[in-house]
């Protein structure tokens, strides 16, 4: 899995436009404090270095309801902000992903002919 | 580290954000951070950019979550003085009268406040539950939730195996549930 990791002003165009659904992604099956969706994006391979956080995005996505949250201790530590999508945050996970895969593919299609190399 | 929190609040409290709210975005944050450190993460890994300027990061976040205090309601609070003043005067002369009152006729018992009884509320049984269930459940009636994970391959991942208090206790409203959930 490719890792970005490069601060690049594209890059944060493109983030922008699917960090939201990037969150509710991984907190689909199971959800989660605020530090570990940012392992669980990492681990995937999507790095928040050179970005912005994560967490005026979380309280934007609480705030229009894509979210719910609920205070919780795990393992004898303190009790911890869980987030988990809500009813309309899994229907707009769904639509948004069913966009942005044809948005990619008709990108990848216009873009797909051009021969480029990773510059240093 | 701690130092990135401070400024937070420090922002925070700038902007009006109401304690209780700042506090809980301040513990949380630095929960976040010192788990990050523990693991060898850098905060930069953590905040992204906003590692380097508090202040934003701060202002950001309160925004978004839609907390910070608007500028009107602040100078609505401004105007009513002269009638908080008057208030103030105005119990200060009952104040005076009562005690004259009060000198004049006798001392009387002093009036006992009714003795505050706690509510008790009946610990649900939330075995075998999913875990998010078992969350809502307790969370409507006033419970707040401590968990921590056991591996147990006869249980389905995610549920609950064990609570303390056991149902059908009677504890106060708010009290903690503790519960064991399958891996």
């Amino acid at each position: 899995m490719q890792c970005m990791t490069a601060a690049d002003p594209r890059r944060s165009q493109l983030l922008r436009g699917v960090l939201d659904l990037c969150l509710l992604a991984v907190i689909e099956d199971r959800p989660a404090y605020g530090y570990v969706m940012t392992k669980r994006l990492r681990d995937r391979g999507l790095s928040i270095v050179g970005e912005g956080s994560i967490y005026p995005l979380l309280g934007r996505l609480e705030r229009d309801g894509l979210v719910e949250t609920y205070r919780a201790a795990s393992d004898g530590g303190p009790p911890r902000k869980y987030y988990r999508t809500s009813r309309s945050g899994r229907r707009t996970l769904m639509n948004g992903v069913t966009e942005w895969r044809s948005a990619r593919d008709a990108i990848d299609a216009v873009l797909g002919p051009v021969e480029a190399e990773v510059s240093a | 580290m701690s130092e990135f929190v401070e400024e937070c609040r420090r922002e925070w409290k700038r902007l009006g954000v109401p304690a209780p709210v700042a506090n809980e975005m301040a513990a949380d944050l630095a929960a976040d951070l010192k788990e990050a450190d523990a693991e060898g993460v850098s905060p930069e890994e953590v905040l992204g950019s906003s590692a380097f300027d508090p202040q934003s990061f701060a202002a950001s976040w309160a925004a978004e979550r839609g907390v910070i205090d608007h500028p009107r309601s602040r100078t609505l609070a401004r105007k009513p003085l002269v009638l908080v003043a008057l208030v103030l005067v105005l119990a200060a002369g009952i104040g005076v009268v009562a005690a004259t009152l009060a000198s004049e006729s006798g001392s009387d018992a002093p009036a006992t406040s009714p003795t505050e009884r706690a509510v008790l509320v009946t610990v649900p049984l939330l075995l075998n539950l999913d875990l998010m269930q078992a969350i809502a459940q307790a969370q409507s009636l006033g419970f707040t939730i401590e968990f921590s994970y056991r591996n147990r391959a006869t249980a389905p991942s995610e549920t609950v195996i064990a609570q303390k208090p056991a149902a059908g206790a009677e504890v106060e409203r708010g009290a903690a549930l503790s519960l064991v959930v399958a891996r």
